[in-house]
């Protein structure tokens, strides 16, 4: 049997096409040896990583994952058509971005100046796209007095939440669909934004939790029907 | 439960959306990462980028990822080294190349990232490749950390292509003894 030995090196390091990964795999599958000095190939690049000084990235990083995260896959401006919604009408639309947008800066300062803007313009982005859209419709959090964020929907379930402030440190928003008396967790976010699905649910609430989140809601801070 | 397990277990919980899965992994992997990223492209700001670009796609893709061919660790790392490379192919600069088989000669080849984590950088990986050749050493550092292809290689070297290949092969395999007993 003929070992492909230079195609392993190239299949470890993920720089083959994937016509090459085909024909290989499939000489993995029945080939032992060629298995076995893959996984050593694989181990030692992974040691070789890891003979590096493990370095923290800078204050801000996870947040921009998280905002990029939450922006969804690039669909999320994709077309899908309105039925039985009310849009929100196109100066409402402006409006609202600009609430969203000065709500999303008002709470840039706190880390460094230049690492927030970065963050701010990342969220900025992603409530653009969402804004974009002629389906879209918006529901204000209100507890009492100013309110503390806002839902974008759209008609097939996809919601964003954008809230006001950043949890405080090492706390976390985490929004609930609430049916029937019944709360169900939609996701955690240690940032201002977050991105669910709010199919099926009459309203949503979001709490403050400790850490990365409860499997009940903590604290309460404001609920918004879901539209 | 082993730790690599867990990390196989993250990845596959990316699929249903888990944000916190990722975090998880963030949280573990994100300075190894960083690291890498540092090395390879010596520029906080890009090597940043790469942290973002990575966990994302590792986000996006994770339905790619099959536990059976390989750890959740080589495929992160693959996705942020492929990263660099695109970025190093990218600019219009690229480091300097070997231009012989001196180590000693070619040393720049070890620069220091702008971190000031060169010292620490230079002991740690000069120990992993220590018990192989130097020209074993310049060809994996070359191919692996400043995202040199096979073919730049054989060319710059004035080696056979098919020599470069195994060579660069032979050195990750002896590696293996060389860091177990670091």
């Amino acid at each position: 049997m003929n070992h492909p030995l230079d195609q392993l090196l190239a299949y470890a390091l993920g720089e083959l096409d994937a016509a090459e990964v085909l024909a290989l795999e499939e000489h993995l599958e029945g080939c032992a040896s060629c298995r076995e000095e893959l996984a050593t190939l694989q181990a030692n690049m992974v040691r070789l990583v890891e003979s590096l000084p493990a370095t923290v990235p800078p204050e801000g990083t996870w947040q921009a994952i998280s905002t990029r995260i939450a922006a969804g896959p690039q669909d999320a401006t994709g077309s899908s058509a309105p039925v039985g919604r009310q849009p929100v009408r196109r100066w409402q639309r402006y409006a609202l971005a600009a609430s969203l947008v000065l709500a999303l800066l008002g709470g840039a300062w706190g880390v460094s100046r230049q690492q927030r803007l970065r963050a701010v313009q990342a969220e900025q982005t992603v409530v653009g796209r969402w804004l974009s859209r002629e389906d879209v419709k918006v529901s204000f959090i209100e507890p009492t007095g100013d309110p503390v964020g806002s839902v974008l929907f759209l008609p097939d379930g996809r919601s964003l939440l954008v809230l006001r402030d950043n949890p405080p440190s090492r706390q976390s928003y985490q929004a609930w669909g609430l049916r029937e008396g019944e709360a169900v967790s939609l996701g955690v976010t240690t940032g201002r934004t977050l991105r669910f699905d709010s199919s099926g649910f009459d309203s949503i609430g979001i709490s403050l939790e400790p850490g990365d989140g409860s499997t009940s809601p903590t604290l309460l801070v404001g609920g918004a029907p879901v539209l | 439960m082993k730790g690599m397990d867990q990390e196989a277990e993250l990845i596959l919980r990316l699929r249903q959306q888990d944000e916190h899965a990722l975090k998880v992994l963030y949280e573990r992997l994100s300075g190894n990462v960083y690291a890498l990223a540092l090395r390879m492209l010596k520029r906080g700001e890009d090597a940043e980028e790469v942290v973002q670009d990575a966990f994302v796609k590792l986000f996006d893709h994770a339905q790619r990822f099959d536990p059976s061919k390989g750890s959740a660790r080589a495929y992160l790392y693959t996705i942020a080294r492929n990263e660099c490379r695109m970025r190093l192919r990218a600019r219009s600069s690229r480091p300097r190349v070997a231009t012989g088989v001196d180590v000693h000669v070619s040393d720049g080849f070890l620069a220091a990232p702008e971190t000031g984590a060169d010292p620490i950088d230079r002991i740690t990986v000069e120990r992993a490749f220590d018990g192989l050749e130097a020209i074993d050493i310049e060809l994996l550092r070359a191919a692996f950390f400043e995202g040199y292809t096979h073919g730049d290689l054989a060319e710059r070297l004035n080696l056979p292509l098919g020599t470069v290949k195994s060579r660069i092969r032979r050195a990750l395999l002896k590696m293996r003894t060389s860091l177990e007993d670091a």
